[in-house]
């Protein structure tokens, strides 16, 4: 991103009525187009948000740290620099380079790390924070060669990763990756010496650019990917199975194929760690079936589900996947080596992410693996995570269960699955998976707001506020965690201003057994929901119609007589867990 | 008006986005109240990213206008 469209980025306002998103700027630095670029990158992120940034003094990252800790903002981004852990390690005060200070910048960086430290602690306690690193050379303070990695060079370098890591393990606290910047930043075109000179600036714009783009995924990162549909033949292996055969097909280094043993061993890991993994080929079903059982393949055939094989477009078969799975095209990728494959698959869901195995380009190949990896990353590996595969092909046979049995209503079926709630409330301090909920569930969602961390905690705190974190069980499995509810009680009424439910748990009246939950626990007359439509959320709006005499457009109250009147008969068991 | 012109009137758009086309032919530090020194440094380092050339902290008093800027442009593309 060039400066010119960021400054022309971070100019434009959604609309007057945008709601704000304060970010502080905490540096030593003047933050002079760091704080544009930061704009402008937020803004793509945020496009419903204008965005407000504000930042403190030149030369005192301790003292904005504080102030950081003292404002009322959404999020803080972090930005050290070597002057800041000592000033004769910038270029605009003079004290010394000799040999004889070298001791005395070591000891002030190991003291000024300690602090920053603990002004970072206290800082994450009331506001999530991005950090980065120093990005640009030391001076030339080394009496030792500039080629050699000598004894200072290390001790500092020690000294930040040990204040590093320290801060990593600081709760709503996240560190640049120096790897990533090293990569898409080179070293030697970061310092601008007449900027830091005249203005206080030492980055070049472009580094201004990525160290902001940078900072700008850790404070708004996009929701993770849920689900990979992938491709066999040229793709989880190398060759066609229905000419090669079985045997034929490889992914091993002395057929020179080693890199769909790197993609199946991504394919496991991304598995592992919670995504679903399914299959759309154009193939023989039975040699599928064949070849999926060889025992050296990386990524078990239990691990893919569905397995969708046949002749018919790719397009119907990815539809069917995501039909199994429940889940929106928009979190999911597909993965095939035919680029006429990937267009049909493209235009029938736009939204789904469709990329190419490079079959013959291993170095492109790779770059595709780290892609993936990014594009499901997350921060913390959950137990639904652990259970999602086995949950969703239980979910799989529930369904088919139920609709096999469609002659009797559902509460009846579903009495016999023997269902069960634990409700709990979500810990004031925060929830991993109740806020990975809030952010990334599009279906059964009240309103589709996202909260970062500072504003779900904010609802976790606030007068009368009210939780619910539900988890389900029956026959076919747990789901794990599967929906969340804030809101707080005002007189004699709920207020739920966010209300969301993992698509799997569709079709169970858990949405039902909540609410009825909240009134008879709560003693509460009405509930008030503060209902938006959005582009996705049909199944909450089809949820709320039943207790309306018109189908909902906006916040809507509803009165504990009617809802008791209207509900289905309700069977399952409720534990509670520390529910208050 | 030349391609340099248009190019260098974009620049003043990124950072001025409030002035007409015709108004920041017009402009100066003295017609344009939001041009103090802080615009000064983004402006140049919008112009430095877009034409590629290098311009020294002791020229910045000199180029208070869209005319001088344009001169000290051209002064510089021409001797590169």
């Amino acid at each position: 991103m060039k400066l010119a469209e960021a400054l022309k980025i971070s100019q434009t306002v959604p609309n007057s009525s945008a709601e704000q998103f304060h970010l502080y700027l905490a540096c030593g630095i003047f933050p002079l187009h760091l704080s544009t670029f930061l704009a402008a990158h937020l803004r793509q992120r945020l496009p419903e948000r204008a965005i407000e940034i504000r930042s403190g003094l030149y030369g005192d990252l301790p003292g904005n740290l504080v102030h950081l800790q003292q404002s009322s903002v959404h999020a803080g981004a972090v930005v050290i620099e070597w002057s800041d852990l000592d000033p004769r390690l910038g270029l605009r005060r003079l004290g010394g380079w000799g040999p004889n200070v070298l001791p005395d910048v070591q000891a002030n960086v190991q003291r000024c790390t300690s602090q920053l430290l603990q002004l970072l602690a206290a800082a994450a306690q009331s506001t999530p924070l991005a950090v980065c690193l120093p990005t640009i050379q030391l001076p030339p303070i080394s009496y030792q060669p500039g080629e050699q990695f000598g004894l200072h060079g290390l001790l500092l370098e020690k000294m930040l990763y040990d204040f590093a890591m320290s801060a990593a393990e600081i709760p709503h606290l996240k560190i640049v990756s120096r790897q990533r910047l090293d990569a898409i930043s080179p070293f030697s075109e970061r310092l601008d010496v007449k900027s830091e000179l005249s203005t206080g600036f030492p980055y070049r714009t472009a580094h201004a650019a990525k160290v902001a783009e940078l900072l700008a995924v850790l404070i708004q990162p996009r929701p993770p990917k849920k689900g990979l549909i992938t491709d066999l033949d040229d793709t989880l292996w190398r060759g066609l199975l229905g000419e090669e055969g079985v045997e034929g097909i490889s992914w091993e280094l002395d057929r020179h194929s080693h890199i769909h043993a790197l993609y199946q061993q991504l394919l496991l890991a991304l598995s592992e760690s919670g995504a679903l993994i399914g299959v759309a080929s154009k193939n023989d079903p039975a040699l599928v079936t064949e070849a999926l059982a060889r025992q050296d393949l990386l990524l078990p055939a239990d691990r893919l589900f569905p397995v969708e094989v046949n002749w018919s477009a790719k397009s119907q078969s990815v539809g069917r996947v995501l039909e199994a799975w429940n889940i929106d095209a928009d979190a999911v990728v597909f993965v095939d080596d035919s680029p006429l494959e990937l267009a049909e698959v493209k235009s029938i869901y736009p939204a789904m992410e469709c990329l190419r195995f490079p079959v013959d380009d291993e170095q492109s190949a790779y770059e595709l693996l780290e892609r993936l990896r990014d594009l499901f990353a997350k921060q913390a590996i959950l137990e639904e995570d652990v259970i999602r595969v086995a949950s969703v092909r239980g979910g799989s046979q529930f369904h088919q269960h139920a609709e096999s049995e469609s002659a009797r209503p559902l509460q009846t079926f579903l009495e016999q699955v023997n269902a069960e709630l634990t409700l709990s409330s979500v810990p004031t301090a925060g929830e991993a998976r109740a806020f990975e909920l809030v952010n990334k569930t599009n279906q059964f969602n009240l309103n589709g707001r996202r909260l970062n961390d500072a504003e779900f905690q904010a609802a976790l705190n606030r007068p009368g506020a009210v939780s619910l974190l539900v988890s389900y069980s029956d026959k076919y499995g747990p789901l794990g965690k599967i929906a969340v509810l804030l809101g707080q009680v005002e007189s004699s009424a709920l207020k739920i201003d966010t209300w969301v439910m993992s698509c799997r748990a569709f079709s169970r009246h858990i949405e039902h057994r909540c609410l009825e939950y909240l009134f008879e626990t709560l003693d509460v007359s009405e509930i008030e929901l503060d209902f938006r439509p959005t582009a996705r959320n049909g199944p909450v709006r089809e949820f709320l119609s039943q207790f309306m005499d018109t189908e909902p457009t906006q916040s809507l109250r509803i009165q504990r007589e009617i809802f008791m009147s209207r509900k289905p008969a309700l069977s399952h068991k409720i534990n509670e867990a520390s529910y208050v | 008006m030349s391609s340099m012109e248009e190019r260098l009137k974009e620049c003043f758009t990124a950072v001025f986005p409030n002035l007409t086309s015709d108004e920041i032919l017009r402009s100066s530090t003295a017609s344009v109240a939001t041009w103090d020194s802080l615009a000064t440094v983004t402006l140049i380092s919008v112009i430095e990213e877009e034409f590629g050339v290098t311009i020294a902290p002791e020229e910045y008093e000199y180029i208070v206008s869209f005319d001088l800027v344009n001169q000290c442009l051209q002064s510089k593309t021409v001797n590169a």
